[in-house]
């Protein structure tokens, strides 16, 4: 029994090594950009769309209405980066019910690599949109004695994003592949359904902390416009 | 339960490889489409209100137009109403004028009627009177008319004022004096030496006397000099008469005439 699917190695060349992670990783990858690139090369810009362009501008548009609410500004900006968090680790998540599957998002490098992301784009955007001296300053706020909590809040605050991505997806997957070896029929299908639940509801949780996270950092400040409004663009 | 960071890299890479991809494959395209179905909308939106207010704009030019035509046909009625009733009035203007030329014309008619009646019946009158004369003179006398005649003409030249005889009294400035008598008979030459000596008698003894026929005199005799006159003859009496039964007809017909057909014959 694996507790992780990096030690599941298909293939090994010396320092490199293709392990379940990558390889599932890079399936979930091709299944969102195969499946966009289906859907978005013949776009209906009419008013009658196809239904699955109904369904890929509703998921987009609902994105956007999120970040737009979180960072008090235009979600446009963020897009990419919280809408593929979104939806790597939800389409990860989502294939549980796929036999043989490994959720990349149950492998805690794949978690760390994602909260390494995040780290990472909380200060890139804090840059761009404030300055380095202004982004800076914000560790010193309220008072200067407040920078090394902040700094530490930083760290530790990406790791919590890691290790609660990885705990809930992975303990999800134990906690089914446990009951599948002692009651085989019933208990691991209501656990994957709950899984699939949890796994999107943890989705969720990544993006929209990653998004507060960006929001915090750019410190947007609230405008007259509402959620939809186009302040930070 | 230990981070691979091999792993760990790889996934990040793979991560930043599928950001970009699906900012390719995915959200531009999908937002793009959005915004353009958002700008088609929003155009055919701006597009309807500009139509609405096109539309609007010329609902109110029309209204406009409405009732400028409608005050046009108002002052065309109008302006219609006022030549009909000018029309009107100079109708019956035409119509009271041909009227009163009609009624004009009738009673010229009317009194041409009259004239007419009047003339036939003196004739006739004329004629019948002068027949009764003539008959009952030629049985009560036993000279005839003719004869009769001439004496009372010339009783009444010889009864005439001097101032009266004077004025017919020929001057001879141009010749020898000279007077006209007409009989309505014809005189034979006795009564003409009669005729000829009693006017010398009464005006002068060179007197030239020219005889001649008139029959409109009706038994009558009448001296004629430089357009004055004196006579005598049943038309004197004819012409009253007549004059008398004008009045009696004027009288009678309605205004309008009042032309005098009877001419009295009198010494002028």
């Amino acid at each position: 029994m694996e507790l992780t699917p990096d030690s599941i190695v298909y293939a090994r060349w010396g320092f490199f090594e293709l392990n379940a992670t990558i390889v599932f990783g890079w399936v979930v990858s091709a299944i969102l950009v195969v499946g966009s690139w289906l859907i978005t090369r013949n776009l209906s810009r009419g008013a009658e769309i196809p239904r699955w362009q109904n369904l890929l501008e509703v998921l987009v548009d609902q994105i956007r209405t999120q970040l737009a609410e979180i960072t008090r500004g235009s979600g446009t900006r963020y897009l990419p980066f919280v809408g593929t968090l979104f939806l790597f680790i939800g389409m990860s998540n989502l294939l549980l019910i796929v036999p043989f599957y490994q959720a990349p998002t149950a492998s805690l490098s794949t978690t760390t690599a994602l909260a390494l992301c995040v780290f990472v784009a909380v200060p890139f955007y804090g840059i761009v949109q404030r300055g380095l001296w202004g982004y800076l300053k914000s560790y010193a706020q309220p008072s200067i004695f407040m920078l090394p909590f902040n700094i530490i809040g930083d760290f530790s605050r990406t790791v919590a994003l890691a290790v609660r991505l990885f705990g809930n997806i992975m303990s999800g997957t134990l906690i089914a592949a446990i009951l599948l070896a002692l009651a085989p029929l019933f208990f691991p299908v209501l656990m994957n359904a709950l899984g699939l639940l949890t796994g999107m509801i943890q989705a969720y949780i990544f993006a929209v902390l990653a998004a507060v996270y960006i929001a915090s950092a750019t410190q947007a400040q609230p405008s007259a416009e509402g959620p939809q409004g186009t302040t930070h663009d | 339960m230990e981070i691979d960071w091999f792993t760990t890299a790889a996934q990040v890479v793979n991560f930043l490889v599928l950001v970009w991809l699906l900012k390719r494959f995915l959200y531009k395209p999908v937002i793009d489409a959005m915004d353009a179905r958002e700008e088609r909308i929003a155009g055919r939106l701006e597009q309807a209100e500009k139509r609405e207010e096109e539309a609007s704009e010329e609902a109110q030019h029309l209204e406009a137009e409405r009732d400028s035509f409608a005050r046009q046909q108002k002052e065309r009625m109008d302006a219609l109403e006022r030549e009909l009733a000018e029309e009107r009035k100079r109708l019956l203007e035409e119509a009271r004028e041909e009227v009163a030329a009609a009624k004009q014309e009738w009673l010229d008619a009317l009194e041409r009627d009259q004239e007419g009646l009047l003339r036939e019946f003196r004739q006739r009158a004329e004629t019948r009177l002068f027949g009764i004369l003539r008959h009952v003179l030629a049985d009560v006398a036993d000279s005839d008319l003719e004869e009769r005649t001439i004496s009372v003409f010339l009783e009444r030249f010889a009864s005439l004022e001097e101032a009266e005889r004077l004025a017919l009294t020929p001057t001879g400035h141009d010749g020898a004096p000279k007077v006209h008598v007409r009989t309505a008979f014809e005189l034979d030459d006795a009564q003409r030496a009669h005729l000829r000596d009693a006017l010398k008698r009464s005006l002068t003894p060179d007197l030239e006397v020219d005889f001649g026929e008139d029959e409109a005199l009706i038994a009558g005799i009448e001296l004629r000099l430089d357009g004055r006159k004196f006579g005598w003859s049943l038309s004197d009496y004819l012409d009253g008469l007549e004059e008398e039964l004008w009045t009696e007809v004027r009288e009678l017909a309605p205004s309008g005439s009042h032309n005098d057909p009877g001419a009295h014959r009198r010494v002028s």
